[in-house]
Protein backbone atom coordinates (compact mmCIF):
# COMPACT_ATOMS: atom_id res chain seq x y z
CA UNK A 1 0.00 0.00 0.00
CA UNK A 2 1.18 3.48 -0.34
CA UNK A 3 -0.71 6.38 0.89
CA UNK A 4 -0.12 10.06 -0.11
CA UNK A 5 -0.23 11.46 3.64
CA UNK A 6 -0.59 10.41 7.10
CA UNK A 7 -4.07 10.95 7.42
CA UNK A 8 -4.82 8.29 4.27
CA UNK A 9 -2.40 5.85 6.44
CA UNK A 10 -4.19 6.48 9.93
CA UNK A 11 -7.88 5.94 8.50
CA UNK A 12 -6.65 2.56 6.75
CA UNK A 13 -6.30 0.63 10.10
CA UNK A 14 -2.91 -0.84 9.14
CA UNK A 15 -1.53 -2.26 12.23
CA UNK A 16 2.30 -1.82 12.04
CA UNK A 17 5.16 -3.40 14.05
CA UNK A 18 7.80 -1.63 12.51
CA UNK A 19 8.49 1.64 11.60
CA UNK A 20 11.20 2.17 9.17
CA UNK A 21 12.41 5.98 8.52
CA UNK A 22 13.06 6.18 5.21
CA UNK A 23 12.92 4.51 1.63
CA UNK A 24 16.08 4.10 0.28
CA UNK A 25 17.98 0.63 -0.47
CA UNK A 26 18.67 0.27 2.96
CA UNK A 27 14.82 0.81 4.00
CA UNK A 28 13.77 -1.28 1.38
CA UNK A 29 15.92 -4.23 2.41
CA UNK A 30 14.87 -4.43 5.60
CA UNK A 31 11.26 -4.07 4.46
CA UNK A 32 11.42 -6.87 2.05
CA UNK A 33 12.97 -9.09 4.33
CA UNK A 34 10.24 -8.07 6.82
CA UNK A 35 7.13 -8.55 4.80
CA UNK A 36 8.98 -11.90 3.65
CA UNK A 37 8.59 -13.02 7.21
CA UNK A 38 4.79 -11.56 6.97
CA UNK A 39 5.53 -9.16 9.81
CA UNK A 40 3.68 -5.58 8.70
CA UNK A 41 6.01 -2.53 8.11
CA UNK A 42 5.13 0.70 7.89
CA UNK A 43 7.55 3.22 5.79
CA UNK A 44 8.11 6.74 5.86
CA UNK A 45 9.01 8.83 3.35
CA UNK A 46 9.92 12.21 3.74
CA UNK A 47 9.56 13.16 -0.14
CA UNK A 48 7.44 12.13 -2.60
CA UNK A 49 7.86 10.50 -6.25
CA UNK A 50 9.44 14.17 -7.59
CA UNK A 51 12.47 15.96 -7.02
CA UNK A 52 10.98 19.50 -5.36
CA UNK A 53 12.67 22.65 -4.22
CA UNK A 54 11.16 22.99 -1.31
CA UNK A 55 11.73 19.36 0.18
CA UNK A 56 15.70 19.62 -0.79
CA UNK A 57 15.52 22.67 0.95
CA UNK A 58 15.46 20.19 4.42
CA UNK A 59 18.26 19.07 3.58
CA UNK A 60 19.95 22.37 3.78
CA UNK A 61 23.29 22.34 5.77
CA UNK A 62 26.86 24.01 6.23
CA UNK A 63 30.12 22.16 5.90
CA UNK A 64 33.30 23.37 7.73
CA UNK A 65 36.89 22.28 6.69
CA UNK A 66 37.70 20.90 3.69
CA UNK A 67 35.68 21.80 0.25
CA UNK A 68 32.52 19.84 0.40
CA UNK A 69 29.59 19.04 -1.88
CA UNK A 70 26.06 21.60 -0.87
CA UNK A 71 24.37 19.27 1.57
CA UNK A 72 20.87 19.41 -0.07
CA UNK A 73 22.88 18.58 -4.15
CA UNK A 74 24.69 15.44 -2.42
CA UNK A 75 21.54 13.37 -1.61
CA UNK A 76 18.06 13.51 -2.80
CA UNK A 77 14.57 13.51 -0.91
CA UNK A 78 12.34 10.68 -2.48
CA UNK A 79 11.02 7.66 -3.07
CA UNK A 80 13.88 5.01 -3.30
CA UNK A 81 16.50 7.89 -1.35
CA UNK A 82 19.66 8.12 -3.03
CA UNK A 83 19.49 5.21 -5.26
CA UNK A 84 17.84 8.21 -7.89
CA UNK A 85 20.95 9.59 -8.24
CA UNK A 86 23.83 6.84 -7.27
CA UNK A 87 26.43 5.57 -10.32
CA UNK A 88 25.39 1.92 -10.21
CA UNK A 89 29.26 1.32 -9.16
CA UNK A 90 29.07 -1.90 -7.14
CA UNK A 91 31.12 -3.73 -4.97
CA UNK A 92 31.49 -5.31 -1.26
CA UNK A 93 33.88 -4.59 1.12
CA UNK A 94 37.06 -6.51 1.16
CA UNK A 95 37.53 -8.89 3.79
CA UNK A 96 40.34 -7.17 4.83
CA UNK A 97 38.47 -3.58 5.31
CA UNK A 98 36.95 -5.00 8.31
CA UNK A 99 39.86 -6.26 9.68
CA UNK A 100 41.26 -4.42 12.80
CA UNK A 101 44.65 -2.54 11.37
CA UNK A 102 46.97 -1.33 13.93
CA UNK A 103 48.32 1.77 11.52
CA UNK A 104 44.92 3.07 11.09
CA UNK A 105 43.35 4.09 14.66
CA UNK A 106 39.97 3.24 15.56
CA UNK A 107 39.68 0.42 12.62
CA UNK A 108 38.15 -2.95 13.21
CA UNK A 109 34.35 -4.14 12.47
CA UNK A 110 33.29 -6.22 15.14
CA UNK A 111 31.69 -8.70 12.30
CA UNK A 112 33.60 -9.97 9.39
CA UNK A 113 32.92 -9.84 5.34
CA UNK A 114 31.63 -13.63 6.06
CA UNK A 115 28.63 -12.23 7.84
CA UNK A 116 27.50 -10.62 4.99
CA UNK A 117 28.10 -13.22 2.08
CA UNK A 118 24.61 -15.16 3.05
CA UNK A 119 22.92 -11.99 1.88
CA UNK A 120 25.13 -11.19 -1.30
CA UNK A 121 22.51 -13.20 -3.49
CA UNK A 122 19.68 -11.48 -2.31
CA UNK A 123 21.65 -8.49 -2.80
CA UNK A 124 22.40 -9.18 -6.51
CA UNK A 125 18.60 -9.36 -6.88
CA UNK A 126 17.53 -6.10 -5.58
CA UNK A 127 20.80 -4.18 -7.73
CA UNK A 128 20.31 -6.39 -10.61
CA UNK A 129 24.04 -7.37 -10.35
CA UNK A 130 26.12 -9.89 -12.38
CA UNK A 131 27.95 -12.61 -10.14
CA UNK A 132 31.69 -11.15 -9.20
CA UNK A 133 34.78 -12.39 -10.38
CA UNK A 134 37.62 -12.87 -7.60
CA UNK A 135 40.17 -10.65 -7.58
CA UNK A 136 43.00 -11.19 -9.65
CA UNK A 137 46.87 -10.21 -8.58
CA UNK A 138 48.74 -8.12 -11.13
CA UNK A 139 51.98 -8.42 -8.65
CA UNK A 140 52.23 -8.92 -5.07
CA UNK A 141 51.34 -5.13 -4.51
CA UNK A 142 48.29 -5.09 -6.27
CA UNK A 143 45.27 -6.40 -7.46
CA UNK A 144 43.39 -6.43 -10.33
CA UNK A 145 39.55 -5.98 -8.59
CA UNK A 146 36.34 -5.67 -10.35
CA UNK A 147 33.29 -3.02 -10.09
CA UNK A 148 30.38 -4.19 -11.46
CA UNK A 149 27.92 -1.51 -12.95
CA UNK A 150 24.62 -2.15 -12.31
CA UNK A 151 22.06 -0.63 -14.15
CA UNK A 152 21.76 1.93 -11.67
CA UNK A 153 18.42 0.15 -9.86
CA UNK A 154 16.44 3.01 -8.71
CA UNK A 155 14.82 0.93 -5.87
CA UNK A 156 11.43 3.45 -5.40
CA UNK A 157 10.45 2.56 -9.06
CA UNK A 158 11.70 -1.17 -9.66
CA UNK A 159 9.73 -1.94 -6.06
CA UNK A 160 6.66 0.79 -6.66
CA UNK A 161 3.88 -2.12 -8.11
CA UNK A 162 5.41 -4.34 -5.32
CA UNK A 163 5.01 -2.07 -2.74
CA UNK A 164 1.00 -0.57 -4.08
CA UNK A 165 -0.02 -4.35 -3.91
CA UNK A 166 1.68 -5.56 -0.76
CA UNK A 167 -0.92 -5.98 2.53
CA UNK A 168 2.44 -5.84 4.64
CA UNK A 169 4.12 -2.69 3.61
CA UNK A 170 2.63 -0.02 3.85
CA UNK A 171 4.64 3.67 2.72
CA UNK A 172 3.37 6.90 3.19
CA UNK A 173 4.71 9.53 1.54
CA UNK A 174 5.00 13.08 2.41
CA UNK A 175 6.04 12.66 5.81
CA UNK A 176 9.08 13.15 7.57
CA UNK A 177 9.87 11.80 10.86
CA UNK A 178 11.22 15.16 13.02
CA UNK A 179 12.43 13.07 16.12
CA UNK A 180 11.92 10.12 18.37
CA UNK A 181 10.19 10.23 21.51
CA UNK A 182 11.97 7.59 24.46
CA UNK A 183 12.70 6.52 27.76
CA UNK A 184 16.06 5.40 27.78
CA UNK A 185 15.05 2.09 27.02
CA UNK A 186 12.49 1.81 24.57
CA UNK A 187 11.83 4.44 21.07
CA UNK A 188 7.69 4.65 21.92
CA UNK A 189 6.74 6.94 18.98
CA UNK A 190 8.44 8.89 16.07
CA UNK A 191 6.50 12.86 16.15
CA UNK A 192 5.73 13.59 12.31
CA UNK A 193 5.58 16.13 9.88
CA UNK A 194 3.91 16.45 6.70
CA UNK A 195 1.94 19.11 4.49
CA UNK A 196 3.51 21.81 6.02
CA UNK A 197 2.14 21.35 9.78
CA UNK A 198 3.22 19.40 13.04
CA UNK A 199 1.22 15.83 11.93
CA UNK A 200 1.28 14.09 15.35
CA UNK A 201 3.13 11.16 16.23
CA UNK A 202 3.55 7.05 14.68
CA UNK A 203 3.73 4.33 17.00
CA UNK A 204 5.48 0.67 16.40
CA UNK A 205 6.99 -2.01 18.67
CA UNK A 206 10.33 -1.57 16.65
CA UNK A 207 11.95 1.90 14.57
CA UNK A 208 14.60 1.44 12.17
CA UNK A 209 16.49 4.95 10.83
CA UNK A 210 17.23 4.06 7.40
CA UNK A 211 17.72 8.19 6.41
CA UNK A 212 21.26 8.04 4.93
CA UNK A 213 24.67 8.85 5.62
CA UNK A 214 24.04 11.79 7.13
CA UNK A 215 20.14 12.09 8.19
CA UNK A 216 20.50 9.35 10.75
CA UNK A 217 23.06 11.26 12.53
CA UNK A 218 20.88 14.55 12.39
CA UNK A 219 17.89 12.43 13.49
CA UNK A 220 19.54 10.70 16.38
CA UNK A 221 21.31 13.81 17.57
CA UNK A 222 17.77 15.96 17.58
CA UNK A 223 15.83 13.31 19.31
CA UNK A 224 18.79 12.98 21.91
CA UNK A 225 18.62 16.94 21.96
CA UNK A 226 14.65 16.74 22.45
CA UNK A 227 14.70 14.09 25.07
CA UNK A 228 17.55 14.40 27.42
CA UNK A 229 19.31 11.79 26.06
CA UNK A 230 16.40 9.28 26.17
CA UNK A 231 16.75 8.00 22.57
CA UNK A 232 20.57 7.10 22.22
CA UNK A 233 21.99 6.63 25.76
CA UNK A 234 25.54 6.34 24.91
CA UNK A 235 25.49 8.86 22.55
CA UNK A 236 29.88 9.51 22.98
CA UNK A 237 30.16 8.72 19.15
CA UNK A 238 26.74 9.95 17.92
CA UNK A 239 27.85 12.05 14.71
CA UNK A 240 31.61 10.99 15.16
CA UNK A 241 33.96 9.21 12.66
CA UNK A 242 32.32 10.53 9.47
CA UNK A 243 33.65 9.21 6.85
CA UNK A 244 33.47 9.84 3.16
CA UNK A 245 35.87 8.41 -0.32
CA UNK A 246 38.29 11.25 -1.48
CA UNK A 247 38.53 10.84 -5.13
CA UNK A 248 40.69 13.04 -7.12
CA UNK A 249 42.50 12.49 -11.01
CA UNK A 250 46.58 12.95 -9.26
CA UNK A 251 48.27 10.95 -12.23
CA UNK A 252 47.96 9.71 -15.81
CA UNK A 253 49.62 6.73 -16.72
CA UNK A 254 51.36 5.78 -20.37
CA UNK A 255 50.02 1.96 -20.95
CA UNK A 256 52.47 0.53 -23.10
CA UNK A 257 49.94 -2.29 -24.28
CA UNK A 258 46.39 -2.12 -23.65
CA UNK A 259 45.33 -5.40 -23.74
CA UNK A 260 47.16 -6.64 -21.25
CA UNK A 261 44.36 -4.94 -18.98
CA UNK A 262 40.71 -5.83 -19.28
CA UNK A 263 38.87 -2.90 -19.67
CA UNK A 264 34.98 -2.95 -19.24
CA UNK A 265 32.18 -1.85 -21.23
CA UNK A 266 33.05 2.13 -19.68
CA UNK A 267 36.69 1.50 -21.29
CA UNK A 268 37.56 1.67 -17.23
CA UNK A 269 39.72 -0.99 -15.24
CA UNK A 270 40.19 -0.55 -11.35
CA UNK A 271 43.17 -1.49 -9.32
CA UNK A 272 43.39 -1.74 -5.54
CA UNK A 273 46.64 -2.39 -2.77
CA UNK A 274 46.87 -6.28 -1.33
CA UNK A 275 46.22 -6.25 2.26
CA UNK A 276 50.11 -7.12 2.74
CA UNK A 277 51.20 -3.61 0.72
CA UNK A 278 48.85 -1.91 2.88
CA UNK A 279 50.46 -3.30 6.03
CA UNK A 280 53.99 -2.75 4.98
CA UNK A 281 53.09 0.50 3.69
CA UNK A 282 51.07 1.88 5.90
CA UNK A 283 48.17 3.19 4.42
CA UNK A 284 44.48 2.26 3.44
CA UNK A 285 42.48 0.89 0.90
CA UNK A 286 42.32 2.78 -2.53
CA UNK A 287 40.85 2.02 -5.88
CA UNK A 288 43.09 3.39 -8.68
CA UNK A 289 40.49 3.59 -11.86
CA UNK A 290 41.72 4.22 -14.94
CA UNK A 291 39.98 5.67 -18.07
CA UNK A 292 41.59 5.53 -21.50
CA UNK A 293 42.08 8.43 -22.82
CA UNK A 294 41.33 9.73 -26.66
CA UNK A 295 44.82 8.46 -28.28
CA UNK A 296 45.64 11.87 -29.53
CA UNK A 297 46.75 12.20 -25.74
CA UNK A 298 48.80 9.23 -26.35
CA UNK A 299 51.87 11.22 -28.09
CA UNK A 300 51.65 14.29 -25.63
CA UNK A 301 52.36 11.46 -23.49
CA UNK A 302 55.00 9.96 -25.15
CA UNK A 303 57.21 12.98 -26.21
CA UNK A 304 56.70 14.25 -22.29
CA UNK A 305 58.15 10.89 -21.21
CA UNK A 306 61.33 11.26 -24.14
CA UNK A 307 62.44 14.66 -22.08
CA UNK A 308 63.79 11.97 -19.37
CA UNK A 309 63.49 8.38 -20.55
CA UNK A 310 64.52 8.87 -23.87
CA UNK A 311 65.21 5.36 -24.78
CA UNK A 312 61.93 3.98 -23.42
CA UNK A 313 59.93 6.44 -25.11
CA UNK A 314 61.45 6.08 -28.67
CA UNK A 315 60.78 2.25 -27.99
CA UNK A 316 56.75 3.06 -26.86
CA UNK A 317 56.97 5.67 -29.84
CA UNK A 318 57.97 2.88 -32.29
CA UNK A 319 55.21 1.46 -31.89
CA UNK A 320 52.82 4.27 -32.44
CA UNK A 321 50.15 3.14 -34.92
CA UNK A 322 51.43 -0.24 -35.79
CA UNK A 323 50.79 -1.36 -31.76
CA UNK A 324 47.90 0.25 -30.16
CA UNK A 325 49.08 2.30 -27.21
CA UNK A 326 47.09 3.73 -24.23
CA UNK A 327 47.16 6.68 -21.94
CA UNK A 328 45.02 6.35 -18.92
CA UNK A 329 43.68 8.78 -16.21
CA UNK A 330 44.08 7.53 -13.19
CA UNK A 331 41.16 8.45 -11.05
CA UNK A 332 42.04 7.32 -6.87
CA UNK A 333 39.29 7.05 -4.95
CA UNK A 334 40.77 5.99 -0.94
CA UNK A 335 39.43 5.43 2.36
CA UNK A 336 39.27 7.90 4.83
CA UNK A 337 40.31 6.46 8.18
CA UNK A 338 37.63 7.05 10.91
CA UNK A 339 38.49 10.44 12.99
CA UNK A 340 36.72 11.64 15.79
CA UNK A 341 36.32 15.10 14.66
CA UNK A 342 35.07 14.48 11.30
CA UNK A 343 31.18 14.59 12.69
CA UNK A 344 27.97 15.86 12.34
CA UNK A 345 26.48 18.19 14.74
CA UNK A 346 23.32 20.33 14.75
CA UNK A 347 23.39 23.94 13.98
CA UNK A 348 22.81 26.00 16.86
CA UNK A 349 20.71 28.58 15.11
CA UNK A 350 20.02 27.92 11.61
CA UNK A 351 16.51 25.14 11.41
CA UNK A 352 14.62 23.61 8.53
CA UNK A 353 10.96 24.41 8.33
CA UNK A 354 10.21 21.42 10.76
CA UNK A 355 12.21 23.33 13.56
CA UNK A 356 14.65 20.57 12.97
CA UNK A 357 18.26 21.80 13.25
CA UNK A 358 20.47 21.89 10.45
CA UNK A 359 23.44 19.73 9.87
CA UNK A 360 26.61 21.31 10.16
CA UNK A 361 29.34 19.12 8.90
CA UNK A 362 32.88 19.05 10.09
CA UNK A 363 35.10 17.03 7.39
CA UNK A 364 38.82 17.40 7.03
CA UNK A 365 41.11 14.93 5.35
CA UNK A 366 44.23 14.24 7.13
CA UNK A 367 47.86 13.09 6.65
CA UNK A 368 46.64 9.36 6.97
CA UNK A 369 44.54 10.25 3.54
CA UNK A 370 47.55 11.98 1.88
CA UNK A 371 50.10 9.78 2.65
CA UNK A 372 47.34 6.74 0.91
CA UNK A 373 46.94 9.10 -1.92
CA UNK A 374 50.36 9.43 -2.42
CA UNK A 375 52.16 6.19 -1.53
CA UNK A 376 49.28 4.04 -3.33
CA UNK A 377 49.94 5.84 -6.62
CA UNK A 378 53.64 5.52 -6.00
CA UNK A 379 52.31 1.48 -5.07
CA UNK A 380 50.59 1.24 -8.59
CA UNK A 381 53.48 3.10 -10.54
CA UNK A 382 55.69 0.77 -9.71
CA UNK A 383 53.97 -2.35 -10.11
CA UNK A 384 53.35 -0.83 -13.64
CA UNK A 385 57.29 -0.12 -14.08
CA UNK A 386 58.07 -3.88 -12.92
CA UNK A 387 55.84 -4.95 -14.97
CA UNK A 388 56.75 -2.59 -18.14
CA UNK A 389 52.81 -2.48 -18.35
CA UNK A 390 53.20 1.41 -19.02
CA UNK A 391 54.75 4.21 -16.91
CA UNK A 392 52.91 6.27 -14.38
CA UNK A 393 53.17 10.43 -13.90
CA UNK A 394 51.94 12.45 -10.88
CA UNK A 395 50.19 15.27 -11.17
CA UNK A 396 52.20 18.53 -10.10
CA UNK A 397 50.09 19.34 -7.23
CA UNK A 398 50.60 15.92 -5.72
CA UNK A 399 54.58 16.16 -6.25
CA UNK A 400 54.29 20.06 -4.72
CA UNK A 401 52.22 18.64 -1.98
CA UNK A 402 49.96 21.38 -2.76
CA UNK A 403 46.05 21.79 -1.80
CA UNK A 404 43.94 18.82 -3.47
CA UNK A 405 41.86 20.76 -6.25
CA UNK A 406 38.42 22.04 -5.74
CA UNK A 407 37.80 21.17 -9.44
CA UNK A 408 37.65 17.36 -9.17
CA UNK A 409 35.39 14.66 -8.35
CA UNK A 410 36.11 15.74 -4.86
CA UNK A 411 34.78 12.72 -3.31
CA UNK A 412 32.27 9.70 -4.53
CA UNK A 413 28.80 11.40 -2.16
CA UNK A 414 29.52 8.51 -0.16
CA UNK A 415 28.57 9.43 3.47
CA UNK A 416 29.76 6.90 5.81
CA UNK A 417 29.69 6.23 9.54
CA UNK A 418 27.82 8.90 12.39
CA UNK A 419 26.22 5.50 13.87
CA UNK A 420 29.37 3.38 13.64
CA UNK A 421 29.21 -0.02 14.42
CA UNK A 422 31.27 -1.84 17.62
CA UNK A 423 31.45 -3.17 20.71
CA UNK A 424 32.72 -0.13 22.66
CA UNK A 425 29.44 2.31 23.35
CA UNK A 426 32.33 4.54 23.73
CA UNK A 427 33.45 4.70 19.87
CA UNK A 428 30.30 3.15 18.38
CA UNK A 429 25.97 3.84 18.48
CA UNK A 430 25.20 0.19 17.25
CA UNK A 431 25.93 -3.21 18.10
CA UNK A 432 26.41 -5.80 15.67
CA UNK A 433 23.18 -6.23 14.67
CA UNK A 434 22.62 -2.72 14.27
CA UNK A 435 20.71 -2.10 17.09
CA UNK A 436 21.77 1.52 19.08
CA UNK A 437 23.30 0.85 22.26
CA UNK A 438 20.90 0.32 25.49
CA UNK A 439 18.05 0.67 23.48
CA UNK A 440 15.77 -2.37 23.17
CA UNK A 441 13.93 -1.61 19.87
CA UNK A 442 16.09 1.47 17.90
CA UNK A 443 17.86 -0.27 14.83
CA UNK A 444 19.84 1.89 12.24
CA UNK A 445 20.11 0.66 8.69
CA UNK A 446 22.45 2.72 5.96
CA UNK A 447 26.40 3.03 6.11
CA UNK A 448 25.91 5.53 8.62
CA UNK A 449 26.76 1.78 10.32
CA UNK A 450 30.15 1.78 8.74
CA UNK A 451 32.83 1.24 10.86
CA UNK A 452 35.50 1.59 8.65
CA UNK A 453 35.08 2.55 4.76
CA UNK A 454 36.95 0.70 2.60
CA UNK A 455 37.36 2.18 -0.94
CA UNK A 456 34.53 1.26 -3.03
CA UNK A 457 31.21 2.29 -3.43
CA UNK A 458 28.92 1.86 -0.35
CA UNK A 459 25.33 0.75 -1.77
CA UNK A 460 26.58 -3.25 -2.28
CA UNK A 461 27.57 -3.22 1.50
CA UNK A 462 24.87 -1.47 2.84
CA UNK A 463 22.33 -3.18 1.11
CA UNK A 464 23.73 -6.51 2.79
CA UNK A 465 23.85 -5.10 6.03
CA UNK A 466 20.36 -4.16 5.82
CA UNK A 467 19.66 -7.60 4.56
CA UNK A 468 21.06 -8.58 7.57
CA UNK A 469 19.45 -6.29 9.91
CA UNK A 470 16.17 -7.54 8.27
CA UNK A 471 16.82 -11.16 8.83
CA UNK A 472 18.09 -10.43 12.53
CA UNK A 473 14.53 -8.13 13.16
CA UNK A 474 12.21 -10.59 11.52
CA UNK A 475 13.93 -13.34 13.98
CA UNK A 476 13.72 -11.16 16.96
CA UNK A 477 10.10 -10.18 16.07
CA UNK A 478 9.14 -13.72 15.69
CA UNK A 479 10.09 -15.05 18.85
CA UNK B 1 42.95 -2.92 -57.33
CA UNK B 2 41.92 0.87 -56.52
CA UNK B 3 41.70 -0.42 -53.19
CA UNK B 4 45.09 -1.77 -52.56
CA UNK B 5 46.30 1.36 -54.28
CA UNK B 6 44.79 3.36 -51.94
CA UNK B 7 46.18 0.97 -48.96
CA UNK B 8 49.69 0.75 -50.05
CA UNK B 9 49.13 5.15 -50.40
CA UNK B 10 48.12 5.21 -47.04
CA UNK B 11 50.43 2.74 -45.61
CA UNK B 12 53.30 4.99 -46.85
CA UNK B 13 51.83 8.42 -45.49
CA UNK B 14 51.11 6.94 -42.00
CA UNK B 15 54.79 5.36 -42.06
CA UNK B 16 56.76 8.91 -43.31
CA UNK B 17 53.95 10.66 -40.65
CA UNK B 18 55.68 8.33 -37.91
CA UNK B 19 59.18 8.82 -39.02
CA UNK B 20 58.75 12.46 -39.11
CA UNK B 21 57.07 12.67 -35.40
CA UNK B 22 59.80 10.38 -34.13
CA UNK B 23 62.27 12.15 -35.55
CA UNK B 24 60.68 15.87 -34.23
CA UNK B 25 60.07 14.18 -30.61
CA UNK B 26 63.68 12.85 -30.56
CA UNK B 27 65.09 16.03 -30.87
CA UNK B 28 63.52 18.01 -29.14
CA UNK B 29 63.90 15.47 -26.50
CA UNK B 30 67.81 15.52 -26.89
CA UNK B 31 67.58 19.13 -25.75
CA UNK B 32 64.88 18.89 -23.28
CA UNK B 33 67.10 16.40 -21.72
CA UNK B 34 70.19 18.22 -21.28
CA UNK B 35 68.60 21.29 -20.19
CA UNK B 36 65.61 19.63 -17.52
CA UNK B 37 67.72 16.80 -16.23
CA UNK B 38 69.55 18.60 -14.02
CA UNK B 39 66.35 20.09 -12.19
CA UNK B 40 64.87 16.80 -12.16
CA UNK B 41 63.32 15.80 -8.93
CA UNK B 42 64.45 12.32 -7.39
CA UNK B 43 62.68 10.52 -5.04
CA UNK B 44 64.14 7.65 -4.73
CA UNK B 45 63.04 3.58 -3.96
CA UNK B 46 65.54 0.90 -4.64
CA UNK B 47 64.56 0.64 -8.14
CA UNK B 48 62.06 3.38 -9.28
CA UNK B 49 63.00 7.11 -9.41
CA UNK B 50 60.59 10.05 -9.77
CA UNK B 51 61.92 12.76 -12.68
CA UNK B 52 59.79 15.08 -14.07
CA UNK B 53 56.83 13.63 -12.37
CA UNK B 54 57.06 10.64 -13.96
CA UNK B 55 57.48 7.52 -12.15
CA UNK B 56 60.48 5.48 -13.91
CA UNK B 57 62.71 2.76 -13.55
CA UNK B 58 66.77 3.49 -13.17
CA UNK B 59 67.21 1.67 -16.39
CA UNK B 60 64.77 4.54 -18.18
CA UNK B 61 67.46 7.21 -17.41
CA UNK B 62 69.83 5.72 -18.95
Amino acid sequence: MIFSDIDGYRASGFAAKVCIIGTGPAGMAIALQLAQAHIPVVMLEAGSDEITAESQEFYQGNVEGDYYFDLDVTRIRLLGGCSNHWAGWCRVLDAHDFEKRAWIPDSGWPITRRDLEPYLDLVHTMLDLVPFRPNMPVSDDIDWVQLIKSPAVHVGEKYRADLEASMLIAVVMNTMATDLAGDGQRVTSANLWSQGKVAGAIDAEHFVTCTGGLENSRLLLWSNQKTNGAVVPHAAALGKYWMEHPQFEPAVALLFDESAFEWDAQGEAFFSPTATAMERLGIMNFGARLIRKPYRGVRGLVADLACYAPDTSEWVASGLGAHLRCAAQIYLGWEQSPVESNQITLSPDETDAAGVPRIVLHWKKGELERRTMVEGLRLFGETLAAKDLGRLRFEDWVLNNENYPDNQEIAGHHHMGGTRMGTDPLKSVVDVNCKVHGMENLWVGGSSVFTTAGQCNPTTTLTSLALRLGDHLAKTISV
Amino acid sequence: MDDMSRSSSQSNAASFSRRRFLGAFLTLAAFLRLTRRSAATQLNGDETVIVGGWLLKRSDLR
